[in-house]
């Protein structure tokens, strides 16, 4: 009996050992350094030169929100195919496209994150898309992922190896063909954003950002990218980049310098020096990133940015020998507000609800005032332009600035708006959940004030 | 938005690119916008140009900030 015993545990030790070895230092895909061969030879992907209509910029910003907010977007993109949109171009010729095809930059934040990379690799074939990701149980894929194939979930053992790495693995594999930031064309331009824990501000995944950790996005997979994106607290662990230590000196760099100097006015200064200083610190060797939600659930902070000094739009506004006529910002925003009862009743919210309050209100309040403020610039450009617009070559031609808002608050039928609001935020939604999007979006398209403007403008 | 002139003495109506922290960003002689108030480094696409540091609060499209660079 005795000598059972010790047999088994022999055993059991043995398989237990040979498990650890095998998979106790699994490691998960990193992103690669940056070698001479590789990003830094070429312009980064958000300075290359769009080859639309020059004269008009045209961002669009994907909200958070799961399969609803992917879904919604989806829809969005779909409809904006619809519009014509003719133009002249450098040499005097008519082209016609559609509003979809101006696209210039597309920011995408966790669920809205899938679609913004989905429709810069597969425009052509968004429904494609749909199948893959809409109409699919994401959530059940997941849960499966833990057990198929049985090695998948043993990977766990290792301390290096999280459920967001799985999760990263799925949308790779089954989302965007093994696609990598390298495969993406150079326009439109994709901004994934995700949130950087230890500093609780934005990471995004551009090459940009990837430069100041010396490391190549070129290689790095689209479905990584989205996975940190939508990588939502507790729900799933956050998702890990090395950092390979930024290359410049930064009391050399001149735009750290100048953000220095201004860092005391300017909040987002302050972030961005708090940033490079991070990345310059050489035993900062891993970044964690988590839902780019938690700093800014519309992607509405990248569009402001391009407002500032250095930014594209400002740039544009200076430029005289090519004019901007058109600055058009589209919000896609699927939030929602479900019904509240906790009010009715005399005993506290339970703790999942308190959670859920102050996770979700603090970024509500985050996303409308940052819309606010891009409302506020775009009419700070218009006055500016009606101003001097007369004497000066490059704001001559600039039209009104459009803000166009594409959410569910503005749904006119109450009852279709209160439907809107009670939809889950999860990845799945059942064929009549992703059907009431489809009847919601087209109507809100085309109701939306600066869209009607736009659209005369684009007929006259 | 802040506002400023760049003038560079004795090249009025050339067609030269205005350098804000080091890229290019509108024409020489033209009231151009800035993004925000604060310190900018101002220089011009010229050999040899000198760069300014320069600090743009409270101007307007009508009373920008005249820079003279230089070069």
């Amino acid at each position: 009996m005795k000598k059972k015993i010790l047999y088994f545990s022999g055993i059991v030790i043995v398989l237990v050992l040979v498990l650890w070895l095998s998979f106790g230092f699994y490691e998960p895909r990193y992103n690669d350094p940056l070698t001479s061969a590789s990003s830094l030879s070429k312009p980064p992907v958000s300075m290359q030169e769009h080859l639309q209509d020059d004269q008009t910029l045209l961002f669009v910003a994907l909200s958070g929100g799961g399969t609803r907010a992917a879904a919604m977007s989806w829809k969005t993109l779909e409809e904006l195919k619809k519009i014509p949109y003719t133009y002249k171009n450098r040499e005097g010729e008519e082209i016609t496209s559609t509003l979809a095809d101006e696209i210039d930059y597309i920011s995408g934040i966790s669920g809205g994150s899938f679609a913004a990379a989905a429709w810069c690799l597969f425009r052509d074939n968004m429904d494609d898309f749909r199948k893959r990701f809409i109409e699919e149980n994401i959530q059940l894929k997941l849960a499966k992922g833990l057990f198929i194939p049985p090695w998948q979930g043993l990977r766990l053992i290792s301390r290096s190896y999280d459920r967001i790495n799985i999760a990263s693995e799925l949308y790779d594999r089954a989302v965007f063909d093994h696609k990598t930031f390298g495969d993406l064309p150079s326009h439109p331009i994709l901004w994934i954003h995700a949130t950087n824990l230890a500093l609780g501000n934005r990471f995004t995944y551009s090459q940009e950002y990837f430069d100041l950790i010396k490391s190549d996005l070129s290689t790095y997979p689209i479905g990584y990218g989205c996975a940190a994106s939508s990588a939502f607290p507790i729900l799933l662990s956050p998702i890990t980049v090395k950092n390979y230590g930024t290359p410049a000196v930064l009391k050399e760099d001149k735009r750290y310098a100048m953000a220095k100097r201004n860092s005391r006015r300017d909040i987002e200064k302050d972030y961005y020096c708090g940033m490079r200083e991070f990345f310059n610190d050489k035993t900062n060797k891993y970044i964690h990133l988590a839902d780019g939600g938690l700093v800014d659930n519309q992607g509405l902070q990248s569009i402001i940015d391009q407002f500032g000094t250095n930014g594209i739009i400002n740039k544009k506004l200076n430029n005289r020998d090519n004019p901007l006529k058109r600055l058009i910002i589209i919000n896609v925003n699927a939030g929602v507000r479900p019904d509240d009862k906790s009010s009715k009743y005399s005993n506290a919210p339970h703790i999942n609800s308190v959670i859920k309050y102050t996770m979700i209100t603090s970024m509500d309040i985050l996303s409308a005032k940052r819309w606010m403020e891009i409302k506020r610039l775009c009419s700070e450009v218009n006055k500016t332009a009606l101003e001097i617009g007369y004497s000066t070559g490059s704001l001559s031609l600039l039209e009104m600035p459009y803000t166009i808002e594409i959410s569910f608050r503005n749904i006119e039928d109450d009852a279709v708006r209160a439907e809107c609001y009670d939809l889950p935020t999860s990845f799945y939604l059942n064929e009549d959940q992703i059907n009431l999007i489809n009847r919601a979006v087209p109507v809100l398209v085309e109701k939306d004030p600066d869209m009607i403007r736009l659209k005369q403008a684009l007929y006259l | 938005m802040e506002f400023i002139k760049v003038i560079v003495p004795d090249k009025e109506g050339q067609n030269i690119d205005v350098l804000i922290n080091g890229e290019k960003n509108g024409k020489v002689g033209e009231v151009l916008t800035i993004g925000e108030e604060g310190f900018v480094l101002v220089s011009v696409d010229l050999p040899g140009a000198e760069e300014k540091e320069v600090e743009l609060v409270g101007t307007t499209p009508q009373h920008p900030k005249i820079v003279e660079i230089q070069a």
